[in-house]
This record gives C-alpha cells, sequence and structure tokens, in this order.
C-alpha cells in the first residue's frame, strides 16, 4: 500500500456537515459549528505530498487579510488554512460586530463567554475538518492566531487538542521577523 | 416548446440587488477605448513584506495594460515568488538603489505605463532623481499611496505623508483606499485621510476610485493567480482596476 494510500484509509471522518472540495493547491471546505456553517479555504504549498498545515486567525478575524498572504510567503512547505471567525468578515454584523469587539461598550462583556464558546467551537470543527483532509498531514497541524484572532482563540488555544504548536500573538501588526520567529516553531 | 436551461431561471432565485449590482459589474463603461498620449508613470510606495501591496501594484499594471497593450513594473527590491504573473506584465525586481530605479524608469519607452515599488523611505530620493513629468519631460504623474480601509490604516498613511512631505512639493498625490466594506466607508476614509493631510501637512491629496474587499480577490491572490487571468473584464476588482488605471493617466498641461 502506497503512503497516500496508507493515510488515505487513516483519515479521519468529517465533523457534522463537513465539506472539502479540493481545485489545485486550493480546498474549499465548509462545516457546522453550533448550527452555524462555517466557510474555509486551505492552500497548499506549491511542492510537497501532505504538508503540515496551519489554522491561521487573522488580526480582524477576517479570512481576506493580507497576513494570510505574508503567512504563505513566510511559512514555505506548510498549508495555510483560513476562515471569518465569529462576527467577522462575511460573518459580520451591523449591528453586533462593532459593539461586541469594543471592550468599553456594554455589550461586549454580556457576550464575551458566549463568544469565546462560538470561537472554541468554531476551532474544533475547523481543526476536526483539516484532520479529515486527506491532502494535509494531520498530525501537523499548528494554530496560529494574531490580534483579534489571538483575543478570540485564546480560550481554545489553552486547552489540549493535540495541535503540534499554538502561537497566539496579541499584537495586530507582525513583522517579518516574527512571521519568522513563528516558521521556526512550527513543524516540518 | 423551446426547453429552458438552469440559466434561463436562475434569476429568479437571485435577489434583486445583487442582479443589479452584477449588471453594473458588467456593464459597458463610459470612455474605455484606447487612451492615446503618453502612458503614466506612478510610483508606489511599499515594503517588500507589504505583499498586498505588490500584488495589487501589478494587478494595477494589468489593467494599464488591458488598455495600452504592455506595462512594466520596476522593483527596487526582490519581489515574492507568490506574486501572480499578470498577462502584458513584465516585472523587473532586484536590490537597487534609487538612481538606478529611477534610470530603469527613464528607459522605459513613453507609450508604455509603468508603475515603480520603491520603500517609503527611498521615495524622496526617487522622486529627486526621477521628477515629475511637468518639470523633466518623462517623469513621474503620480504617487499613488495604498491607504488599509481602517483608522490605524489612515493614521500609517498620514505618518508615510509626514515623512514624504518636504518631497511632494508639486507631486500629484492619489490616496487609494483598498479592503473597504462599502463605497461609503472608502469615500469617508479617504475624505477623512485628504482633510488630515490638509491640514497637518499642507498637502493636497486626490481621493483615487477605492478597491473595495472582495474575498474572491483575496483568494485568487492567495493561489498566486491574477485577477486578469479571466479575459472578461468581469473578476474580482477588475473593474475598480481600470476606473483606477484610467484616472492615473497624465494630465494635459493647462
Amino acid at each position: 500500500m502506497s503512503r497516500q494510500a496508507r493515510a488515505r484509509s487513516k483519515a479521519r471522518p468529517l465533523p457534522a456537515g463537513g465539506v472539502l472540495l479540493a481545485d489545485g493547491r486550493e480546498t474549499r471546505w465548509s462545516a457546522l459549528s453550533r448550527g452555524e456553517r462555517l466557510h474555509g479555504w486551505t492552500f497548499r504549498p506549491a511542492r510537497g505530498e501532505r504538508p503540515a498545515a496551519v489554522l491561521l486567525c487573522t488580526p480582524d478575524g477576517a479570512a481576506a487579510h493580507e497576513l494570510a498572504l505574508r503567512a504563505r510567503a513566510a511559512w514555505q512547505g506548510h498549508a495555510v488554512a483560513v476562515f471569518d471567525l465569529v462576527l467577522c468578515g462575511s460573518r459580520r454584523s451591523d449591528k453586533l460586530s462593532a459593539q461586541v469587539f469594543d471592550p468599553a461598550a456594554p455589550l461586549a462583556a454580556r457576550l464575551r463567554a458566549d463568544l469565546a464558546a462560538q470561537t472554541a467551537a468554531d476551532l474544533a470543527t475547523a481543526t476536526a475538518l483539516l484532520r479529515a483532509d486527506p491532502a494535509l498531514d494531520a498530525a501537523r497541524l499548528s494554530l496560529v492566531g494574531v490580534g483579534l484572532g489571538a483575543v478570540l482563540a485564546r480560550e481554545f488555544g489553552a486547552a489540549d487538542h493535540g495541535l503540534a504548536a499554538v502561537v497566539l500573538e496579541p499584537d495586530a501588526a507582525p513583522d517579518d521577523a516574527w512571521l519568522r520567529a513563528v516558521a521556526a516553531r512550527l513543524p516540518r | 416548446m423551446a426547453r429552458k436551461n438552469l440559466g434561463d431561471v436562475l434569476h429568479y432565485f437571485i435577489p434583486e440587488d445583487e442582479q443589479s449590482e452584477a449588471r453594473a459589474r458588467t456593464a459597458p463603461e463610459p470612455g474605455t477605448s484606447a487612451p492615446a498620449g503618453p502612458a503614466p508613470r506612478v510610483c508606489l510606495p511599499a515594503s517588500p513584506d507589504r505583499l498586498l501591496w505588490c500584488a495589487l501594484a501589478l494587478e494595477l499594471a494589468g489593467a494599464l495594460a488591458a488598455e495600452r497593450g504592455c506595462a512594466r513594473v520596476e522593483a527596487s527590491f526582490p519581489t515574492s515568488a507568490l506574486l501572480p504573473e499578470v498577462p502584458g506584465v513584465e516585472l523587473r525586481a532586484g536590490e537597487r538603489p534609487p538612481a538606478a530605479l529611477a534610470s530603469a524608469l527613464a528607459a522605459v519607452p513613453s507609450e508604455e505605463p509603468a508603475l515603480a515599488l520603491e520603500r517609503p523611505e527611498r521615495v524622496p530620493e526617487l522622486l529627486a532623481r526621477h521628477p515629475q513629468r511637468a518639470r523633466a519631460g518623462r517623469g513621474l504623474d503620480a504617487l499613488l499611496l495604498p491607504v488599509d480601509a481602517s483608522p490605524a490604516g489612515v493614521a500609517r498613511a498620514l505618518r508615510m505623508l509626514r515623512e514624504l512631505a518636504p518631497a511632494l512639493a508639486g507631486v500629484r498625490v492619489c490616496a487609494w483606499v483598498v479592503g473597504a466594506r462599502t463605497a461609503l466607508e472608502a469615500t469617508e476614509l479617504g475624505e477623512r485621510l485628504a482633510a488630515a493631510a490638509r491640514r497637518q501637512h499642507g498637502l493636497a491629496i486626490e481621493v483615487a476610485p477605492a478597491l473595495p474587499r472582495d474575498p474572491a480577490l483575496f483568494r485568487a491572490l492567495l493561489r498566486g493567480e491574477s485577477l486578469h487571468a479571466s479575459d472578461d473584464g468581469s473578476g474580482a476588482g477588475a473593474r475598480e482596476l481600470r476606473a483606477l488605471s484610467r484616472s492615473l493617466s497624465p494630465r494635459r498641461a493647462a
């Protein structure tokens, strides 16, 4: 049995409502998390079979963020996966988002626990889905959160989810030296 | 009776506002005939780590190439291998001082649009060596200043303008707001930047057509694909880039 076939046979089941659609070096994925549908993308490097993967939570919580581009350039050999965190990007709410992420707003304190619970569920779903992707190495999955992404991922990152590395950086504008330092901590 | 396919009835399932938006995106634009006169020469301040700015500079050059047949991007630093190959655009990148970049720009034929990617801290020297077209005949037409669509992005742009202000006398400066959620947000941020630049640094800033946040655009860039790879002109950001490229054409002397 080839290495790839062995890896496929060990592939884990998809989470509820999970879908993986591979298109070249990109995989679109989607799954249900506490009744909400998550949509994410994984971008694999041009070379290498079953690369290690990094789930990236961006500084403003949206998948469409420049940091994803910079991470792809800096973490060569790794796949980078992104999705919109709760109330960010395509999940943004004109009514709620600004208030929920403003620590001075009264609503922020009231909804903090629910926000953390939804984010933890989202990240659990996303990691399960990435581990089920036969194109990735499930044993070498890491989590990197930056800015708001780090704040939202803090609770999930603090627990043991069998991730190869967890890096949370509250500074919303990390420089290239930081990206290189993270690359050194990621599993080869 | 003729049989119908899915395309004939799809519009029943798409909201009216999305349909009109799609029609607006694909409708022919005014003044799309091939432009005449000298091609624009634009400097875009960006450091090598601002991959998005570098990628968007290439895409803007792609829009200019669609109008003029070809375009050149001259970068004063090595660029990432992730940057897309844009049809009609020749990228020349490598570590070099502003003087060498100015020489490279001067060597570009006048009918070929050219964008210079230079580190912000070196832009004053580039402007000094490659002055405005009005003064030198073959100089730069504009400084295109990319602005992240956020209060922090406006603050960053103002800091950059503070550093560049002494070198910007008589230079056309255009603020390019990138990533706003709505056109209104982009306009407000651009106007806020222009007012602050006038008040704080005495600079007159034009607000260039903005590039709204579009997940499809980001995904294309993450795949390393050009927005101009699909040639129907309706791709993510393509219309906005065309509007920007038209606005950058050199102005006739009054």
